[in-house]
């Protein structure tokens, strides 16, 4: 880092926004810093100017029926709140400890790389747009199309995540996933699934994320189509395993888990995530 | 029974104060004005050839002091095993001609604070011809593998005098050999023999205080180190040694080690700490990275066992053959005495009549094996365990029957010629039966290990 | 201010206000070990895997590793230091003691630190959602047990 290197942390989202049109990429944007403040250490990010968001007025959840809207400054802990989908809360309590927990942000988690993406998984089966704003601007991008490959984002160099939207969620949603440690830990491998029933318990609205296994959570969309208009409890492993991980993505590996063990973990956790479902739409 | 004062009974641990209010001190906290930091440079490859190194722009960084390299040490030359009388020392203290593993140290960067430190070392240019590493040690031990070992073999070479444990002047072999009966006969009579093989990986201690240490040369001449080190004995010979002082000049404290589990009883990190310190004229810390804990530090040897042992119809081990590899890393450290402990534990705590086993200490292009909680023992007893179910399995016995029937007994001769005047695992393993709530058939709990 | 380029860093730390210079890109866990001269808190990993670096700020924990300097500016550092009230030790700080909840007691400051954000947000955890906080530390030592049994003594207590 160049010792010219200018130091900003603003308190409202305008001078933020100027300053990102100002500085654009030679800004480096430090959220929570369980991953910015991690790469800027190990050197794997050639710093130039910082921009601490903390004093940003980001950090709110609200809900409004059953819309919610949350801050991209919101910590994850603030997440473990009854008024929000299931899946959501789930994911955030399944993240390592208090500490993370206490620091990392929403919207830094939608950038997170696997392991560290479980909020973001959850988020991706809710259909959650991010509301991306410039200094002139502001769009609604669904957290979906947010992913252009390994670390490729479609944000421009001016825009700023500011917030993040779910509208009108499934009713029932759940997260599941496989970690090494007894409660919350690193991810191997997760799954989030969304979905609204009729009366006789056939599936209306099904969406299916699954994390943890390549760079960045994605939907299983033939699943997703295939859970349509079947009864829910009749939905079995062997019809949906071929689609839950398709031919041709990158799995990664770490040292937690071989891309092998990864990719057949998660048929295991759909699973146990639409098992939980079914209990839960048979009780209602 | 006696009512025991102490035994079964929780003992405040001594510094339980001063760990809960943070004040238990440990080397990083050890600081004096002026001090500088180390960083090393760090070989990029397995086995290689240095060709050339070029530090000048790691000295044109702002606030690098002085770069190090082989030339600078009196006596570039680790000597762990001296202190127990074996050798041959083959550790370069930093790097010369030749790197034998990922993360060797080549040169050792000091400057006047970490930041510094770590610049310096990324400046560092090396240009290293690649050579074929070494990563398997039965590869290692195949006729043709390349040498890595200045005295022609990939192994240690044991009964020559040079491992602690045999006398100067006998035939050296490339593995230690222990010998009783005559297993070949125990073999002809046998009504069961049964083969094992058993693979345990290397593990790495992970304390949580990473290596660290802090050297400060004294007014009057002498120098100071304050080490995490286990063994401080073994710190004060080391760097004595490498850097051609007398003992008496050195004084090693050793403050709280903030875990060690045996990875901090090689002087690894005290030696060019020391050196820097006494080139500049500077207290210096080195304190190493989680990464460099993780892939340069010491571990437990990746080791396999192979077993056959001669079986009785009735259960009773007529003999046994073993042979052990334990993988050194690319430094003996104190692999050569690991594999001594290693092979003589092949018979577990059990009468085995008649044994052969050869015991290897390979060398590797890995990070060097060494001490780690019951180095050695812990190795063969993963073996030997697992082949004991595995024998009573095969034969149809159950493994605790299998188990009693060939315990160790008083009187019984151990594979290395010691009687057995205190054999209890009878006893242990019927108070062990009765602490799992499994019920031991009766003529197994009037068994005893009296005669 | 709704902008500024911050070089000279104030904030509390234990009640004590302190004034420091650090370059941008510098972690609290270096500055407070360096420069302040606070040692409780310990390198472990400088990724945030261990948390024997833990400290409070405004009485939230975090990972001073990852946790820049010029972020705490304004606000309320607490180390382990700043639990003891004049001689008297904080209850976990006792309940550790009376549990032998520390070997080597390199990791023991995190460890009591991150349990009282726990029990500050929540007085009342089950045994579960103690386990579940503290995993973001580690011992190596493997005194887990003797951990959550001096954690949950002080629950009980309250």
């Amino acid at each position: 880092m160049s010792a010219s290197c200018e130091v900003y942390a603003p308190s409202d989202l305008k001078t933020a926004l100027h300053l990102k049109s100002r500085y654009r990429d030679d800004l480096h944007v430090v959220a929570g810093g369980t991953l910015s403040v991690r790469l800027m250490s190990a050197n794997a990010i050639e710093t130039k100017n910082l921009m601490l968001l903390e004093r940003l007025p980001l950090s709110f959840i609200r809900v409004s029926g059953r819309n919610v809207q949350i801050g991209a400054m919101t910590r994850l802990i603030d997440l473990i709140d009854n008024r929000l989908p299931k899946a959501l809360v789930l994911a955030a309590r399944s993240v390592r400890g208090l500490s993370i927990k206490s620091m990392a942000t929403v919207g830094g988690n939608v950038f997170s790389p696997s392991p560290g993406c479980d909020v973001a998984t959850a988020l991706m089966a809710l259909d959650a747009h991010l509301t991306l704003q410039s200094m002139n601007r502001k769009r609604s991008v669904p957290l979906e199309k947010f992913y252009r490959g390994p670390l490729k984002y479609s944000i421009r160099s001016n825009e700023l995540v500011a917030m993040i939207t779910v509208r009108n969620p499934p009713q029932y949603s759940t997260f599941t996933k496989l970690t090494p440690l007894p409660n919350s830990g690193p991810t191997i491998a997760s799954v989030a699934i969304a979905l609204d029933v009729n009366k006789r318990e056939i599936v209306r609205r099904a969406s299916v994320a699954v994390g943890g296994i390549t760079t960045h959570p994605y939907r299983a969309k033939y699943v997703e189509r295939f859970m349509l208009n079947k009864k829910l409890s009749n939905i079995t492993l062997d019809q949906v395993e071929q689609g839950l991980v398709p031919k041709g993505l990158t799995i990664i590996k770490d040292a937690n888990a071989s891309s092998e063990y990864r990719e057949r973990m998660v048929p295991v956790l759909f699973m146990r995530a639409l098992n939980s479902l079914v209990k839960e739409v048979s009780r209602r | 029974m006696m009512e025991l004062s102490t035994i079964g009974k929780p003992v405040p641990n001594f510094y339980a104060q001063s760990h809960a209010t943070g004040q238990t001190q440990y080397v990083d906290d050890v600081s004096f004005p002026g001090m500088l930091w180390a960083k090393a440079f760090r070989s990029p490859v397995p086995r290689g050839r240095i060709k050339r190194i070029d530090y000048q722009k790691a000295l044109n960084v702002p606030g690098v002091v002085s770069v190090l390299t082989s030339k600078d040490v009196p006596n570039n030359l680790t000597v762990d095993l001296f202190m127990i009388g074996v050798g041959p020392p083959d550790e370069p203290v930093l790097a010369e001609e030749y790197v034998n593993y990922i993360g060797e140290p080549i040169c050792l960067v000091v400057a006047k604070d970490q930041y510094a430190a770590q610049k310096g070392a990324e400046r560092i240019e090396a240009d290293i011809e690649e050579l074929e590493p070494l990563l398997d040690p039965e590869e290692a031990l195949r006729p043709g593998a390349p040498i890595i070992k200045s005295w022609g073999h990939n192994a240690f070479i044991y009964g020559s005098g040079t491992d602690g444990a045999t006398p100067p002047g006998g035939q050296g072999r490339p593995y230690f050999q222990v010998k009783r009966g005559d297993v070949e006969r125990a073999f002809q009579s046998a009504d069961h023999v049964i083969k094992g093989e058993y693979v345990m990986h290397p593990q790495e201690h992970a304390p949580i205080e990473t290596h660290v240490c802090v050297a400060k040369p004294e007014p009057d001449g002498r120098l100071t180190i304050y080490s995490s080190s286990q063994a401080p004995y073994f710190v004060r010979s080391n760097v004595a040694n490498v850097l051609k002082m007398q003992e008496s000049k050195i004084r090693v404290i050793s403050l709280n080690v903030g875990g060690g589990f045996g990875g901090k009883v090689d002087p690894d990190i005290e030696q060019l700490t020391a050196l820097a310190a006494l080139k500049t004229n500077r207290p210096v810390k080195w304190r190493w990275t989680r990464e460099e804990e993780f892939t340069v530090s010491t571990v437990r040897a990746g080791t396999k066992v192979y077993l056959e042992d001669a079986v009785s119809r009735d259960g009773l081990i007529l003999g046994r053959k073993g042979r052990l590899i334990h993988d050194a890393g690319a430094y003996s450290k104190t692999s050569p005495y690991g594999v001594i402990k290693a092979t003589v534990n092949l018979s577990g705590p059990y009468r085995i009549p008649s044994a052969y086993y050869q015991g290897y200490c390979v060398y590797t292009n890995k990070q060097p094996s060494s001490a780690m909680r019951g180095y050695g023992a812990y190795e063969s007893t993963f073996a030997v365990e697992l082949h004991m179910e595995r024998i009573a399995k095969s034969i149809g016995i159950d493994s605790w029957e299998f188990r009693f029937k060939n315990a160790y007994r008083r009187g019984d001769v151990s594979v290395t010629g010691k009687v057995m005047e205190d054999a209890y695992l009878i006893e242990v393993m019927k108070e062990a039966a009765r602490l799992a709530n499994l019920r031991l058939p009766e003529h197994l709990l009037l068994m005893s290990s009296e005669r | 201010m709704s902008s500024s380029k911050v070089n000279i860093i104030r904030f509390v730390l234990n009640d004590e206000p302190v004034e420091v210079l650090v370059p941008p890109t510098e972690i609290l866990l270096n500055t407070l070990r360096e420069r302040v001269n606070v040692k409780s808190i310990r390198y472990g990993c400088g990724e945030g895997s261990c948390g024997a670096c833990t400290v409070l700020v405004d009485g939230k924990p975090r990972l001073s590793c990852l946790t820049l300097t010029i972020s705490v500016d304004g606000r309320d550092v607490t180390t382990v230091e700043g639990l003891s009230k004049d001689g008297e030790l904080h209850p976990i700080q006792k309940a550790f003691i009376e549990h032998n909840a520390a070997q080597c007691g390199y990791c023991t400051p995190g460890f009591i630190l991150l349990l009282k954000a726990l029990l500050d947000r929540n007085p009342n955890p089950s045994r579960d959602e103690v386990i579940d906080s503290l995993s973001s530390n580690l011992c190596r030592c493997t005194g887990y047990k003797n951990i959550l049994e001096a954690a949950m003594s002080v629950v009980r207590r309250r």
